[in-house]
């Protein structure tokens, strides 16, 4: 299963970036190009032995474990071989953030290749519901919202390819999986993502469960357009709104860009602090850079010396802390997580629950938090291993777990169709139960 | 070695935890290098400290020193991150250090002497207390090895090593409190190429080894142009593009600024 999981991941990374095969994958290997393996594996072997976090590698004889799989690296008849038994090797530890990247998407990554970007959207939000990819957001004059699509509706068919078995494959390899929901919306979401023009014909399936086909042309995404270093590039988006109830609501798409993002959250911060409750909305959030949910943390908690969790290196510990403020918010907290929040996300909303100082709705957080670095490989594709683990502030591991929320709220059909959010909802309605007086 | 960049790409949330370990380097740029002390005949921590002092120029050429403006850049290696880096310190302790790019926003530091405070996009202005503060002063010093005997309790002789491929003199110096910093003496050109140092943050104890490298002089003190800085599992290596000695500094460059001095303030209702 853990093999599955690593080789699915590599799967959608490709995916994702939309990078072909890496040079040489057809097998015919040279002795030099297997010689490149061979030290591939041992690099691979030894990064790993001499890097992960627990110097007792989980209690795994690991030099057993590299004995077991060399001889299957020295029989590796083509580049998909190489790949699976390095990823089955490492697959023995049962960790997240471990794999094995092609040379073409490493060379992306590192900014040494061609990363084509999807700049394209029809502006849906999907995510797997009962069985069902179900819209449960439709961007304000995107493609989608002027063609008339409604949440609640199923994304059935796009461009002749059947939704339903492609969400039944994700469920059924990741059914024991924190990751499921995020696969879940991933695989479909990228159907409906492209180059900015592009068409894409959507069959949906609307409350009465009628097929409506439409084309729709893909429009740029939304937000602010970033790129931090060799990262690929990625849209940032950021909005703030005072809700019915003088209830703040702030939602953003990643902790990255933060130039930008940080100027919006302290000044939407400064607007809400009168206001009788505040909902922070990173559903869907994949995380980003650490010390941006540290200082946001500030402007939620009072005093010095706090801190949202501990990371865990092989040599040393170090607390993720919160920046003091001058001022704090001091009214009910709520933040909106869901399975597709990650990282970052759980830094922040998993320091919050345990600091007591807001409530979690939703669904349980994708459980990704290891820190990872990438290294490359002899033979041209790279190893992406874990250097450091995360402890919550409550001493709890989240890798693999997650953030359970204290009010799972799920969306539903029903719900959806009536244009509701129920996790925004019971956020709200529990604000105003413990509204400031 | 310090421009291996084809490995070791950071993801994930941990990419910003350069900033907090930024600052570290940013203090111990400042403090880099200098020295003083007697001639005795056997190598001991005093004399190899002398050494250098008088290999890098002498204590009269650093005397005539008041104030130093670098300008360089910084550059987080295999993330593709490159900050420009203004530092500016004064005798005997002030300093205030601005490094920006793009991506990650604005990081500075500064100390007028005695409240020792930074801020950063992220962070928002914080003022650094307790072992960071002492540590910040101390490694902060201007031309901090002119002035070991000042600033250090002792400093002993701890063998010898090898630093890329020279063999070295390694030096502890010893701080009233905190841990010691070692520093890496060439035997030969008596030049510091490298120093370890153990520093209390509030995120927790960090080590940072910094190979120091490419002397040259300026106004008669050879300065290091570069330092290539370990810790976090990151490489950053600082590059200096131009050093000014004695400038017309504003009156106020050491200010704290305003933003700082709120948080000394009662907090609002």
């Amino acid at each position: 299963m853990t093999r599955r999981i690593l080789i699915a991941v590599v799967i959608l990374i490709s995916a994702l970036l939309c990078t072909g095969p890496a040079a040489g994958d057809d097998g015919g290997f040279t002795a030099e190009q297997r010689a490149l393996n061979l030290d591939s594996f041992d690099m691979v072997w030894t990064t790993i032995r001499d890097q992960h976090y627990d110097p007792e590698l989980l209690g795994l004889d690991w030099e057993a474990i590299g004995g077991r799989y060399r001889p299957e690296m020295e029989a590796a008849a083509n580049m998909d071989d190489v790949r699976i038994a390095l990823s089955r090797m490492i697959g023995e530890l049962g960790q997240s953030h471990f794999n094995i990247l092609p040379a073409a998407i490493f060379r992306d990554l590192n900014g040494t290749g061609e990363v084509q970007f999807l700049a394209g959207t029809v502006g849906l939000q999907v995510r797997g519901v009962d069985g069902r990819s179900l819209v449960v957001d439709v961007a304000e004059g995107s493609p989608a919202s002027l063609a008339g699509i409604r949440t609640g509706w199923e994304v059935y068919s796009v461009d002749g390819e059947m939704m339903q078995p492609v969400l039944e494959r994700i469920t059924e390899e990741f059914r024991e999986h924190t990751y499921l929901e995020m696969y879940q919306a991933i695989v479909v979401q990228r159907y409906l993502e492209g180059d900015v023009g592009d068409n894409v014909s959507v069959t949906f399936r609307n409350g009465e469960d009628t097929p409506i086909k439409v084309n729709l042309t893909l429009a740029q995404k939304p937000g602010w357009r970033s790129q931090v270093g060799n990262l690929p590039p990625f849209y940032l988006n950021f909005a703030s709104r005072l809700l019915p109830g003088n209830i703040g609501y702030i939602t953003f798409s990643n902790f990255m860009d933060p130039v930008r993002l940080m100027p919006a959250y302290n000044q939407a911060l400064e607007s809400y602090m009168d206001a009788d409750g505040l909902v922070i909305d990173i559903r869907g959030n994949g995380g980003g850079m650490a010390p941006i949910a540290m200082g946001m943390a500030g402007w939620l908690v009072p005093g010095k010396e706090q801190f949202l969790g501990t990371l865990m290196m092989r040599n040393m510990e170090l607390k993720t802390i919160v920046y003091p403020r001058p001022k704090t918010y001091d009214g009910p907290v709520a933040v909106l997580i869901d399975g597709l929040s990650a990282s970052c996300s759980e830094l922040f909303s998993g320091g919050l629950k345990d600091l007591g100082r807001a409530r979690i709705f939703g669904t349980t957080s994708a459980g990704a938090v290891l820190m990872s670095t990438v290294q490359e490989l002899p033979n041209g594709d790279a190893l992406q291993y874990v250097v450091a683990d995360f402890v919550s502030r409550g001493g709890e591991t989240l890798e693999g777990i997650g953030v359970v929320p204290h009010d799972t709220i799920r969306h539903t059909r029903e719900a959806l169709l009536k244009g509701r959010d129920l996790p925004l909802e019971q956020a709200v309605a529990w604000i105003f139960e413990h509204k400031k007086d | 070695m310090l421009n291996n960049n084809k490995t070791n790409k950071r993801f994930g949330w941990l990419e910003l935890f350069g900033p907090s370990a930024l600052l570290v380097i940013i203090v111990l740029i400042m403090g880099t290098l200098a020295v003083t002390g007697a001639f005795p005949a056997e190598p001991t921590a005093g004399s190899i400290l002398a050494d250098y002092v008088a290999a890098t120029g002498g204590r009269e050429a650093y005397d005539r020193i008041e104030n130093r403006v670098v300008e360089g850049k910084l550059v987080i290696e295999g993330a593709g991150i490159t900050l420009s880096g203004t530092i500016v310190t004064a005798k005997p302790n002030l300093s205030y250090t601005l490094f920006q790019s793009d991506a990650i926003g604005t990081i500075e530091k500064g100390t007028d002497g005695s409240l020792v405070w930074e801020k950063n996009t992220m962070s928002g202005p914080q003022i650094v207390e307790g072992p960071m503060r002492e540590f910040t002063l101390r490694e902060g010093t201007m031309d901090k090895l002119a002035y070991w005997n000042e600033l250090y309790s002792g400093a002993e002789l701890d063998g010898s090593m090898e630093v890329e491929g020279r063999d070295c003199h390694k030096v502890l110096l010893k701080p009233e409190t905190g841990e010691p910093v070692t520093l890496y003496f060439d035997k030969e050109t008596h030049l510091a190429l490298r120093q370890d140092i153990t520093v209390e943050t509030q995120m927790g104890t960090v080590p940072v080894e910094s190979l120091i490298s490419d002397y040259r002089e300026v106004d008669g003190l050879l300065l290091p142009y570069q330092v290539s800085v370990g810790n976090l599992g990151q490489k950053r290596v600082i590059t200096t593009a131009s050093v000014k000695h004695n400038v017309d500094l504003p009156a106020d460059r050491f200010a704290v600024p305003a933003d700082v001095l709120a948080l000394l303030e009662p907090a609002e209702e």
